[in-house]
């Protein structure tokens, strides 16, 4: 038993031994049967590679392709038998990637074939092309048919288009020929049997190109002449001598006519087209005058029409260069303003919905939170307005260049025309829109001062605050305590008289001599005391007051208010105090001097007109406004007198109380009463009808009056101011 | 010597509410007399106040015509006492019955020949006249000539101060200024007139020009007469012989002052 034991497993033994020897004789054999294969593939593929450029079709190529991804497939069984051969395993680890970097040069080699010959045949289309034209226009020639000009530019430019669109298309090719040629060199591998077929794709590659290279060299050579395509070399020649013929000219004026007429139209166009463009083909039109008028110039001899066209259209061509580039500019901005009315609109309507909220609520926030986002919007609209206002002087710049274009010639006068009417077209919109925007934008640009802004503070503030008006109200009787510094005494206005009258001013201006300024000072240094008292307790204690209200949250813009006024009084009067300047407007004692002054005036004036009715107010429509002066000094004499300083206008009021004061006689005449007393009565009644009407036989209860209207001026400084005793 | 030339139109509705109007004829006086911010204007606001003269910018325009209260727009080159220039714009008319305008509301303006050459005022007056036909409703203009500014200032009627003129000048004035002719009717034959659509429609511009128009233009319903080649004076005798028939043409169409009646023989009324 023991014995039958050893002698089987010392069978199994051998067996495996066997069986293992077998195994390690079987991968040797594979190894080497596979490498051989690859070799012998590789070997192939170059094979196939060779002379492609003489090849009819890509077909070679495809075949080295396919053999190189079998040699990817028998690598996949290498590695299965590699073992440690090292040559196996050199084959495993770098003839897949060799594999993939072929397919795609290769690949790249396939596109250069097949466009190889891409322009094998342009060279005879653009012989055939350039033989047809050269017959055509030495047909012309030999006629010596100025007509037939046009024809043939239409026609040399028919097909120099068509060659030069061939050309792109080569040369589109040429770039794409030379990429693929490019990236196929790229393949370069000096590795066992893979050299050969690197070396036959290079070859291949450089061959292919060189050969298509010859053909596009070829082809630029036959259409060169035909891609000039009115200048080409016969054709220009031809259309010399046709146009040196009568019709020939002719048939370039019609040219030039037309295209004036084209710019006409492009011009009068671009003030409804949505674009510029049209400035930018009335341009190029401009420049195919420019063209033909140096034509016009190589043949004009002693031809005076051409003469005159070559001598004085380039300086009409140049001149209308910038007129066209502003016009062009004008339609840049033709619409640019639209939007800003209706945002303007948006912002106010969004305005009006927060007030009447904070209304509806009786909400004392409002009164902070309107005037600030008011406040906002004006800032925004305020600058956007400037821009605008002054971007007006741009396009009213660019209106006048366009109408600077002045060409004599009558032919250039409709585009001169229709040039200045697109200007004025389009500046007359812009302006419109300007004016809209105006219209929409003012109120939101005076921020918080907006009278809708104000009304609405007002409105919420009557409802939210009697401390605050009570506060108001003190405030506002220490402003009025304030301003009553500057009225004047008697004394003050003879010593200002002395001083305004010692120098010359302009009319109706501010005083703001240093003679006034220096009398001023004297007159303010005896307010003195006065300035003392505002400036200090009451100041301090409505300060504090208003300060207080300040860090109320429903306050504190209105008291904000109310200090900065104050403040500003104040800051006036410590001015007026300290240094006794900035002393203006309607706090300037000058100006209640001549106020007081003018009324003395008025006085001596109407003595000296022997005014009728002198300074009567009660005049329907006039309110208690009081013409100086109505006077009837004869037949067809009925004057009305306004008295002002020399030089001030006031002609205009005249004219008011003129038509009030003639339609109130005029009715009490038609109406057969008497004028009230107040306005001269029956007296004055009869004196009016008796000398101011303008039919004097006619009915009296139809005729109208006639009063006429001036202004009397007076010498400011005739008479020294007097006090009244 | 000092010589006046301008150009008046009267409309028949306010300028103010005609679209672009006023400020073609802002544009026009800016940019053909060239007012600067040395120029002066001021503004008179319904109902009485009269605003001082100030410096000019168009801004300031813009805004005055933006303003419902502004009446009148008055322009003024050179100084208070011996301007330049003036023109009045009477932009708007008061609402108010009792004020309410009894004559047209007008642009004009007047020049002082040594400042500007009576070339560059025709032409100033012409685009006037050429902008209120395309954008308002005239009622008649005239581009004019006077022998001093002061006569030039009373024609454009920003003045009526006609006692220093010689009675002729008066008379004629005095019945120009008869407010209800000027609603309807022209007030003469100017060298450059203008004629508004209504007018217009009584006429012919055929029927201008065989009275002897030198041209005639056809804008917007109005006509715009060329009637004589320069700018003189309508009672210059030259002026009276050659527009002899143009005027008899007229005549049924102006306020037929007796001043005008030279040559022309027809019954007058004072």
């Amino acid at each position: 038993m023991e014995m039958k034991r050893a002698l089987f497993a010392a069978l199994v033994a051998v067996v495996v031994l066997f069986a293992i020897k077998v195994g390690y004789a079987d991968d040797e054999s594979d190894r080497q049967s596979l490498i051989r294969d690859i070799d012998g593939m590789l070997r192939d593929a170059a094979s196939s590679l060779d002379g492609a450029v003489s090849d009819s079709s890509a077909s070679d190529i495809e075949s080295a392709r396919s053999k190189v991804r079998d040699v990817r497939s028998k690598v996949s069984s290498l590695e299965r038998v590699k073992g440690d051969d090292s040559l196996a395993n050199k084959y495993v680890s770098s003839y897949p990637r060799y594999c993939d970097d072929f397919d795609r040069a290769s690949q790249n080699l396939v596109q250069l074939k097949n466009d190889q010959r891409s322009v094998a045949e342009l060279p005879r289309r653009c012989q055939d092309l350039d033989k047809q034209l050269v017959e055509q226009a030495e047909q012309f020639e030999r006629a010596k048919d100025g007509t037939r000009i046009e024809e043939l530019r239409r026609l040399a430019l028919d097909v120099g288009g068509k060659a030069e669109d061939w050309f792109r298309d080569a040369d589109r090719k040429k770039d794409e020929m030379q990429r693929w040629a490019g990236e196929a060199a790229r393949f370069s591998i000096s590795d066992e049997q893979w050299s050969y077929v690197s070396s036959k794709l290079q070859s291949d590659t450089r061959e292919i190109l060189d050969a298509w290279q010859r053909d596009y060299t070829q082809a630029d050579a036959a259409c060169k002449d035909l891609r000039q395509r009115d200048r080409h070399p016969v054709v220009d020649r031809v259309l010399r001598n046709l146009a040196n013929t009568a019709q020939g000219k002719d048939a370039i004026y019609a040219k030039l006519d037309e295209k004036l007429k084209r710019i006409e139209s492009l011009v009068k166009d671009v003030v409804g087209a949505s674009d510029p463009g049209k400035m930018d083909e009335a341009l190029s039109t401009m420049s195919e005058i420019a063209s033909l008028v140096t034509e016009v110039d190589s043949i004009k001899g002693t031809d005076r029409k051409a003469t005159a066209i070559a001598e004085q259209w380039p300086e009409y061509v140049r001149s209308f260069e910038p007129a066209a580039r502003s016009l062009r500019a004008l339609k840049v901005s033709h619409h640019g303003l639209d939007p800003a009315d209706d945002a303007c609109k948006a912002d106010a309507v969004a305005l009006g919905e927060m007030m009447k909220a904070a209304l509806e609520a009786h909400d004392p926030d409002g009164l902070t939170e309107v005037p600030a986002k008011a406040r906002e919007r004006g800032e925004h609209y305020r600058t956007a307005l400037t821009a605008m206002d002054q971007f007006r002087s741009t396009m009213t710049g660019l209106k006048s260049t366009v109408e600077a274009f002045d060409p004599r010639d009558e032919r250039w006068r409709n585009l001169k025309d229709v040039l200045r009417g697109s200007a004025a077209a389009i500046y007359e919109y812009w302006d419109k829109q300007a004016q809209l925007t105006h219209s929409e934008c003012d109120d939101l640009a005076k921020g918080d001062r907006n009278p809708a802004v104000e009304r609405f503070l007002n409105d919420l503030g009557n409802t939210t605050s009697n401390e605050l008006a009570t506060y108001q109200k003190e405030a506002g009787d220490w402003e009025a305590k304030a301003r009553g510094v500057y009225i004047l005494d008697c004394k003050d206005m003879q010593e200002l008289w002395d001083a305004w009258c010692s120098v010359e001013f302009e009319p109706n201006e501010e005083p703001e001599d240093s003679v006034v300024e220096q009398k001023t000072a004297e007159v303010i240094e005896r307010e003195r005391a006065t300035i003392a008292d505002l400036i200090g307790d009451s100041y301090t204690t409505l300060a504090a007051t208003g300060k207080r209200l300040q860090t109320k949250a429903k306050y504190a813009a209105a008291a904000g208010e109310v200090l900065k006024e104050l403040e500003k009084q104040k800051r006036r009067l410590e001015k007026l105090q300290d240094k006794n300047k900035e002393w203006k407007g309607t706090n300037n004692p000058a100006v209640a001097f001549v106020t007081a002054f003018g009324k003395q005036q008025h006085d001596r004036m109407n003595g000296e007109f022997s005014c009728n009715l002198y300074d009567k107010s009660g005049f329907p429509g006039l309110s208690r406004q009081r013409p100086d002066c109505v006077v009837v000094n004869g037949k067809g004499e009925c004057w009305i007198y306004e008295f002002k300083p020399r030089g001030v206008n006031g002609d205009d009021q005249a004219e008011t109380y003129r038509v009030a004061v003639q339609r109130y006689y005029q009715e009490k005449m038609r109406a057969e009463a008497d004028a009230d007393s107040n306005l001269g009565g029956h007296e004055f009644q009869t004196l009016v009808e008796a000398n101011c009407r303008e039919g004097r036989d006619a009915d009296k209860t139809k005729d109208t009056l006639l009063f006429k209207a001036t202004t009397k001026p007076y010498d400011r400084c005739a008479r020294r101011y007097e006090c009244e005793q | 010597m000092s010589v006046g030339a301008g150009a008046f139109v009267y409309f028949g509705a306010d300028p103010a509410g005609a679209a672009g109007l006023v400020e073609a004829a802002v544009e026009v006086l800016e940019s053909g007399l060239g007012l600067t911010k040395l120029s002066q204007m001021s503004l008179y606001r319904m109902p009485f106040h009269q605003g001082k003269w100030r410096g000019y910018a168009r801004k300031a325009v813009d805004e005055a015509l933006a303003n419902a209260d502004v009446a009148v727009i008055n322009l003024r080159v050179g100084s208070p006492d011996s301007p330049d220039m003036v023109a009045k714009l009477q932009v708007r008319s008061d609402p108010d019955p009792h004020r309410a305008p009894t004559g047209p509301r007008s642009i004009g303006f007047v020049c002082e020949t040594r400042a500007w050459t009576p070339d560059v005022v025709v032409a100033v007056g012409r685009q006037l006249l050429e902008a209120a036909a395309r954008l308002g409703s005239p009622i008649s203009g005239g581009v004019f000539r006077a022998p001093t500014f002061h006569q030039g200032h009373c024609e454009i009627g920003d003045t009526i101060d006609y006692d220093p003129e010689a009675p002729a000048f008066r008379d004629r004035m005095s019945f120009d200024r008869k407010d209800y002719l000027r609603w309807e009717k022209a007030r003469r034959l100017y060298p450059v007139t203008l004629l508004g659509p209504k007018l217009a429609s009584q006429v012919t511009a055929d029927q201008a020009t065989a009275a002897g128009a030198i041209a005639v233009q056809e804008i917007n319903g109005s006509l715009l007469i060329d009637a004589y080649p320069t700018i003189v004076e309508t009672w210059d005798p030259e002026f009276l012989r050659a527009t002899l028939e143009l005027r008899r043409w007229l005549w049924p169409n102006t306020i037929q002052n007796p001043a005008d009646n030279v040559g022309l023989g027809f019954k007058t009324r004072r």
